[in-house]
């Protein structure tokens, strides 16, 4: 268990210096001067040198990725370039929790949602209810968030009235002062994950349904609704919790087009909005930030699967 | 999906207007001169979506031929020679698949847009393709995976085991014999990746850091005609959402209907 934990462990480190790798390179070695992207055509040489030595853009190259790599652990993350300044730390940390709500309440309606459906499929392989299920998660899942997004706007928000169309509320909303512009977003991250996790579910209880523990499970008498709950959905649904951890990493890219839709002040705005600024240090920490989510998220359903499938060996 | 094909290939024969024609007057409503209406600028709708089929089949297109090529050499050689050099390139491939496409791309188009290049020099040139060739970048390790796992399985076959015998060239087993066995898997994951490049094309259009306007971009289209004049003209914007709905669900059949076909043969 140790070893596999270790493994895994490594991984994750390795990944993330590999990230932070390719986005220092990103920013630093593009052909091109940082200092002059980020003031523009317009500035003149001693404005640009002068930035230069303020970022120390002067010192070779590991010298500054090693500057970088310790402020960002030490958590000295500084400050925006784009006007008014801002602590980025301070930044990310609130629109990541704006995010983490639009997360939370997503999985909290995708969740219960798709394995009911995933299940139902399943009991029904090939007759009506599964053939209807399935078409219609495979089509919804194929979109683009934001098709998806413009037309629930279309129908909810704008024909049937229920839910603003626009979320753009206060980044520093509180989490009831938020809720009313967030379940739009929600249910739009909600269809693409539905058909993700619904068609694994599906999957899961076809081919537990067909191991001979259930047909002695049938064969000794117990109702059919005792062997459902009580043997398949429990074997069924191991690969599925594990399916829900990884998503939270797909949600994350999710968000950023959802959150761009209807404008809601998560961490997936904050980074359109910091390449529209060229604001490159709020780019790199948003980045780190994302991918350190995705691969705890990772890791996790990794070890829960471990954990729940006593027959995964740990080395 | 063989529609769109024919709208992209004969596009600019069919469409009433010229991309940028701004003669009409702005946001009019669907009518019989203007099918799909016209944007905020008096540009005919139903023209741009037309001319904008050709850009998405190209740079998705295209963009995912590189990819195949690049990642089947990747995947043909460090599958079939193994080892440190498959364990290393292998650890740089899942390191590189556990982070969305669609934020890989988005970081890396944002920031070189930003760069301005001299005018006609290659780097201009190279930054005019962006999309296409960040496309083909981010889909490298996963062809490349696809293919080396092939290898590995077909590498132990008899058959290419009779050829090491005879001392043939490692050139030689890789095109002749592995590669032949590697194509099924290759078609299947070329169809799926197609699809899944049209859902970039679209997304990345759709943020802003895909085609530049005034280009007839799907995702741009969408994204331009947002915001407060949305009420004002929506067929601006559910035109071309609509157009990339119907795009993504046929190229969808299509490469569920490729695997189907050789999984079956295969």
């Amino acid at each position: 268990m140790w070893r596999f934990i270790l493994r895994r462990l490594g991984f994750f480190v390795f990944t993330l210096l590999l990230t932070s790798v390719l986005i220092f390179a990103l920013t630093r070695v593009l052909p091109g001067d940082v200092a002059r992207v980020l003031l523009g055509r317009e500035a003149g040489e001693a404005e640009v040198a002068a930035l230069r030595e303020e970022l120390g853009l002067n010192q070779p190259l590991h010298v500054q990725y090693v500057e970088w790599v310790r402020d960002f652990v030490t958590g000295n993350w500084g400050l925006t370039f784009s006007r008014p300044a801002q602590d980025i730390l301070q930044l990310v940390g609130q629109r990541a929790l704006n995010s983490a709500r639009l997360a939370a309440i997503t999985m909290l309606i995708a969740v219960p949602l798709s394995l009911l459906l995933g299940v139902i499929a399943g009991l029904t392989e090939n007759r009506l209810p599964d053939n209807t299920i399935s078409v219609l998660t495979l089509s919804v899942v194929s979109l683009p968030e934001f098709v998806t997004g413009i037309f629930l706007i279309n129908i909810l928000a704008l024909e049937l009235r229920l839910f603003p169309a626009s979320s753009a509320v206060s980044p520093s909303a509180t989490f009831e002062e938020a809720l009313p512009s967030l379940w739009l977003p929600a249910l739009t991250a909600t269809l693409v994950l539905l058909a993700y996790i619904t068609r694994l579910t599906r999957a899961g209880v076809i081919e537990e349904l067909k191991r001979d523990y259930v047909r002695t499970a049938t064969l000794k008498g117990l109702p059919y609704r005792v062997v459902i709950v009580k043997h398949v959905l429990r074997n069924a649904l191991i690969p599925t919790i594990t399916v829900i951890a990884t998503s939270t990493g797909w949600l994350m890219s999710g968000l950023v087009v959802i959150e761009f839709v209807f404008s809601y002040p998560g961490l997936g705005r904050l980074l359109t909005f910091a390449i529209d600024k060229r604001d490159l240090p709020l780019i790199q920490a948003i980045v780190m930030v994302t991918v350190m989510v995705i691969l705890v998220a990772n890791f996790v359903a990794d070890l829960l699967y471990a954990i729940l499938n006593p027959r995964i060996s740990f080395d | 999906m063989l529609f769109f094909l024919l709208l992209a290939l004969f596009g600019p024969a069919l469409a009433p207007y010229t991309e940028n024609n701004q003669s009409s007057p702005p946001r009019e409503a669907p009518s019989t001169a203007y099918p799909f209406g016209t944007d905020y600028l008096g540009r005919d709708v139903f023209s741009r979506v037309i001319l904008g089929a050709r850009s998405i089949f190209l740079t998705a297109g295209v963009g995912t031929l590189i990819a195949v090529v690049i990642g089947t050499f990747v995947g043909l050689f460090i599958g079939y020679q193994g080892g440190l050099l498959d364990e290393v390139v292998g650890r740089f491939i899942d390191a590189f698949l556990a982070l969305p496409a669609l934020l890989v791309a988005l970081v890396i188009l944002g920031i070189i847009k930003n760069v301005d290049f001299a005018p006609g020099s290659w780097q201009a040139a190279v930054a005019d393709q962006s999309v296409l060739i960040v496309i083909a970048l981010v889909y490298v390790p996963i062809v490349a995976r696809v293919v080396r796992s092939s290898t590995l399985d077909i590498k132990t076959r008899e058959f290419v085991q009779a050829a090491q015998i005879r001392g043939e060239a490692r050139l030689y087993i890789i095109f002749r014999e592995i590669f032949p066995s590697v194509v099924p898997a290759l078609v299947v994951e070329a169809s799926l990746r197609f699809s899944y490049a049209i859902f970039l094309v679209a997304s990345l259009g759709f943020l802003g850091v895909g085609a530049s306007p005034p280009t007839p971009d799907w995702g741009l289209m969408v994204s331009e005609n947002r915001g407060g004049l949305y009420q004002l003209a929506p067929w601006a914007l559910n035109f071309p959402a609509l157009a990339i709905a119907v795009l993504v669900i046929g190229v969808n059949l299509m490469s569920d209907g490729v695997k189907r076909v050789f999984q079956k043969s295969g």
